[in-house]
Parts: structure tokens; C-alpha cells; sequence
């Protein structure tokens, strides 16, 4: 018997790998840095004159398993009335921590994120308040990046107790082949504050282009939203509409340069009526939102 | 080689009973067929775990130790055989999930052939197959990356380091890259493409027609190349 347990030890023995580990030129870890300005105006039936605004975003990721992002921008609204005639601003953070999980019975990735941001300066003091915000949102992507799918729930606490919950769901997927996609997503904005529920459906669409010259753009996209949405919350920029004004009609359009070494340049140009909550007048901007941001 | 001769023996002491056997037939018609499940059942392998580089596989002592002589010496060479095959039997199975399109089946198991041995070039080139359909290009470079270093001139893992490099938009790495097969392997049409790629995003027009040209040498009818020759024209 002895024999036979020797016999098979020397079976396992051929097993052992006796390989050294091999050390590669790449690390785990890759980053992205963007930087982003925003301007606009504003017309119509409001004390508003001008906005400007600039951030700064990092990401970092390990491997293609984890990401951690995070972000700082300020921006600042110009008044012109006898009530105010300055410019107050605000400060915003964000963070968001992603795992990406490949999950074959799916046929795609899920992706599951924790957001978390912070809302502070005279400007929200001047209008709700300061916010805190707390959401997560299960992204998924199919293994051939032509079918996508993601659900969010947020809260967003505001300083005058307000709390506004939000609920959006999006389906998006390749049109007429690789090079084209579309996306909606619909939101579902509510809070014991507000007389109603407010119903958005955003949509989306994205054309890839094959940029032979410098000036020729890598994406262009337009979009725009069906709806009414009051205090909602972007779930992929984590930009916040903390002003008590219900968006009535938001239009954008914008492109994206593929910059030699990994750097990238988008340009959005975007419009939005409003009508204050309150007063029920109307009024509208005009934005222009330019962004670098470089991979390594 | 003590030291780690009695942890497997200990390792082997504490596990429970298998029997199976292989019928290599059996997989290779059912995969023809393409019924994977039971291709990879044909050749089902005992439970097994790995510790370290160390393979552990599940036996009760006591059936081996009761058993009659014959019947153990029986079960022993047909485990042998088994050990014998283990490492392709795992690189089949992988091979065979990956077939299935049960991709991250197919990573763990192409992993547990390079913890098993870890200079297995065949591991590690397949894994990048895998890896690439989910788009983990990171990975897909380190791995790319790590056969290079022990294997220069192995042509799939520059191609793959060449795609890694391209999904990330990475140009001036492809571009380096491409360079370096455009030298190792001068009548290969795939580095001439990817260079031209390299350097149309760089902006590089005119070295980018002269790569186009070159790839239109190898393959007259390549649509990449006429198109981006037509667009510059």
C-alpha cells in the first residue's frame, strides 16, 4: 500500500509547476485625467445673467476589474437684479467606486457602483441648500458592447429637508451596425415636497466616425428630453440640477476628438428651458461645455 | 522537495472518494457536434483544488486503504493516467468553455494551467483569447506582455499586445509595436495594418499612406487600406 501512495505522490509531483513568475512591462493600474470648462446664458424671465463653471476628474482603475473616480468643480452664476448683482458660487465633490463582474450566463458585464457627492457654496445656500447625495446604479454591458443596460435609485438630501428620491432605468444598443448607438433612459423624480412625480424620458443618440484628418471629430452625438424634471441627477456625470426650476425641454449636441496619446476633446453645445417652481415664469441657457482628458 | 512532498501527502489524507474515468472519443465527437457540456463531461477530471502550484485532489484513505489489491492497483493507474493528462485535460476544458462562449469559465481555467505550470506559453496565449472577447484589454496586454518576455518571437502575442494597445487607444505604443513585428516578421500583412492605424490617429498622413501602400503589397483587396488611400487621393 505504501507502494501505491508513493506511486501516486510521484504523479503529483510531475503536476508542480516549477516556472519562476514572469514580471511584465504593463502595471495593473491605468488612470484618466479630465478637465472641463462650462459657460452659458441665460434669457428670458429670470435674474440670471451668466454661468461659468470648470472641474477637474480623475479616475483610476485596476485592471479591468475596479474603478474609483473622483471629482471637484465649482461654478458660478452671475445675477443681475436690485435684489442681487454678484456672482455666487458652489462647490461640488464627487466620488463613485465601480466592480465590473463578467458573467457568462448574462453574456455581458455587470457593473455595480456606489456614488457619493457633495453640494456646498452661497449659491445652494441662496436657493435649497447644500446637498448630499447617495446613490448606486447596476450598469450592464454585453460582451460584444452592443447591448447595454443600467437601473439607478438615488437620494438627494438637501439642507431645508428636502429629500428627493430618484428611480431611472435605460436601455441602450447598436443601430444599423457598429458605428451607430442609441439610448433611453426614463426618470422618475419624486419627493414629499413636490406636488407631483416628475416623468422624463431621455434620449440619445451616437454615430462613430472614421477620423481621417485632425479636425474630423472620433463621435459626434445628440440628445434631448421628453418631460419634466425637477432636481434630477445625471447617473453617469454625477451633475446635479440642484436649482428649484423644473427643466421643461433640454437639447444637446456635442463631438469628440481622438487627440494623439491617449487625450481626448469634447465639445457639447446644449439648450434648456425652465420655469421656476415657484413663480411659474419661464426662462431658458445656452451652454457650451468643452473637456480634456488624457489616459495613461 | 521533503517539505512539499509531505503537504501533499497530508493534502491527500484529508479528502473524500472519486472514480472517473476519460473518454478523450467521446469529447472530441460531442465537441464536433457541438455539444460542449458533454464534451467537457466525457472527460470530467476528479475534484481537484489547487494550493499554490500544487494540485490536491480528493481521495477517502479509507476505501483505499479496504479496497482489494486488485481493485486499488486498477484505480491508481487509471488515476495515473489522469495526472498524466491533467494539465491538457484543463487546457481542453478551457478550450471547450470558450467554445461555449462561457468565457470567464474559460479564464479560470486557463489560470489554473499557468498556476500549474507557469512557463505553459499554450496557456497563456489562450487565455488572451478569452480575456480579449471580454474586452479586458489590460489584461490583455499584461498577459501579452509577460509571453513576450519569456517568448520574443511568438507572433499571437504581439498581434494581441497590437489589438490591447488599439481598444486603448494607446498610438504611439501600437505604433512602437507595430514597428518592432514590421521587423520580426517582414511579409506579415496584420503589423502593416496596425501601423497605419497608429499613425492615421496620429495624424501622420503621409508614413500612414506609405503603411497602407505596404498592405495593399500583401493584400491587394485589403477595404482599410483602399479606403484610406481613396480618402487621402
Amino acid at each position: 500500500m505504501d507502494y501505491l501512495l508513493r506511486r501516486l505522490v510521484g504523479s503529483f509531483m510531475v503536476l508542480i509547476g516549477a516556472g519562476m513568475p514572469v514580471s511584465a512591462d504593463e502595471i495593473p493600474w491605468s488612470g484618466e485625467i479630465a478637465v472641463s470648462y462650462l459657460t452659458g446664458i441665460y434669457s428670458g424671465d429670470t435674474i440670471k445673467d451668466d454661468l461659468n463653471g470648470y472641474g477637474i476628474k480623475s479616475k483610476f482603475k485596476y485592471l479591468d476589474d475596479y474603478d474609483i473616480s473622483v471629482g471637484y468643480s465649482r461654478s458660478g452664476i452671475a445675477f443681475d437684479s436690485d435684489d442681487y448683482n454678484n456672482t455666487l458660487y458652489q462647490d461640488a465633490f464627487q466620488f463613485e467606486v465601480s466592480s465590473h463582474y463578467f458573467v457568462d450566463s448574462v453574456n455581458g458585464t455587470l457593473t455595480p457602483s456606489v456614488q457619493f457627492s457633495k453640494i456646498g457654496g452661497n449659491l445652494s445656500d441662496s436657493a435649497l441648500g447644500g446637498l448630499t447625495y447617495m446613490g448606486g446604479i447596476l450598469r450592464y454591458m454585453s460582451y460584444e458592447q452592443n447591448l447595454y443596460g443600467d437601473i439607478h435609485y438615488s437620494k438627494s438630501d438637501y439642507d431645508l429637508n428636502i429629500e428627493v428620491y430618484q428611480y431611472d432605468i435605460s436601455v441602450g444598443g447598436s443601430l444599423f451596425g457598429p458605428a451607430n448607438w442609441g439610448q433611453v433612459r426614463l426618470y422618475d423624480i419624486e419627493s414629499q415636497s413636490f406636488d407631483r412625480r416628475y416623468f422624463s424620458a431621455d434620449f440619445l443618440v451616437k454615430h462613430w466616425l472614421s477620423a481621417y484628418s485632425l479636425l474630423s471629430p472620433d463621435n459626434i452625438y445628440f440628445a434631448f428630453t421628453l418631460g419634466d424634471r425637477l432636481l434630477a441627477v445625471d447617473p453617469d456625470t454625477l451633475v446635479i440640477a440642484n436649482l428649484s426650476q423644473i427643466q421643461k425641454q433640454y437639447i444637446r449636441a456635442g463631438a469628440e476628438w481622438a487627440l494623439p496619446n491617449q487625450s481626448h476633446l469634447s465639445l457639447a453645445l446644449a439648450y434648456s428651458e425652465y420655469e421656476l417652481s415657484t413663480s411659474g415664469s419661464d426662462y431658458s441657457g445656452t451652454f457650451l461645455f468643452l473637456q480634456y482628458s488624457k489616459k495613461w | 522537495m521533503n517539505k512539499k512532498m509531505s503537504a501533499l501527502i497530508l493534502l491527500i489524507l484529508s479528502f473524500h472518494c472519486w472514480s472517473v474515468e476519460q473518454d478523450w472519443s467521446a469529447s472530441y465527437l460531442f465537441e464536433s457536434q457541438g455539444l460542449y457540456d458533454k464534451a467537457i463531461e466525457a472527460i470530467r477530471l476528479p475534484e481537484t483544488e489547487l494550493n499554490g502550484s500544487s494540485l490536491v485532489v480528493n481521495i477517502d484513505m479509507q476505501q483505499f486503504q479496504n479496497g482489494n489489491k486488485a481493485e486499488t492497483v486498477e484505480w491508481v493507474s487509471q488515476m495515473e493516467s489522469i495526472l498524466s493528462t491533467y494539465e491538457f485535460t484543463l487546457m481542453r476544458i478551457a478550450w471547450l468553455h470558450y467554445q461555449k462562449r462561457d468565457y470567464s469559465q474559460s479564464i479560470d481555467e486557463y489560470r489554473k494551467v499557468i498556476k500549474l505550470n507557469p512557463e505553459s506559453i499554450d496557456a497563456q496565449i489562450a487565455l488572451l483569447s478569452p480575456l480579449s472577447r471580454l474586452n479586458r484589454w489590460k489584461e490583455v496586454a499584461m498577459v501579452s506582455c509577460q509571453v513576450i518576455e519569456s517568448s520574443p518571437l511568438s507572433y499571437q502575442a504581439h498581434l494581441f499586445l497590437m489589438q490591447a494597445r488599439e481598444k486603448n487607444k494607446n498610438w504611439t505604443a501600437l505604433e512602437d509595436e507595430a514597428r518592432i513585428l514590421i521587423v520580426k516578421f517582414p511579409t506579415a500583412v496584420d503589423p502593416w495594418v496596425y501601423l497605419g492605424r497608429a499613425l492615421q490617429h496620429q495624424h501622420k498622413i503621409g508614413d500612414a499612406i506609405n503603411a497602407y501602400q505596404q498592405v495593399l503589397v500583401r493584400y491587394p483587396n485589403n477595404m482599410e487600406a483602399l479606403r484610406y488611400l481613396q480618402s487621402q487621393s
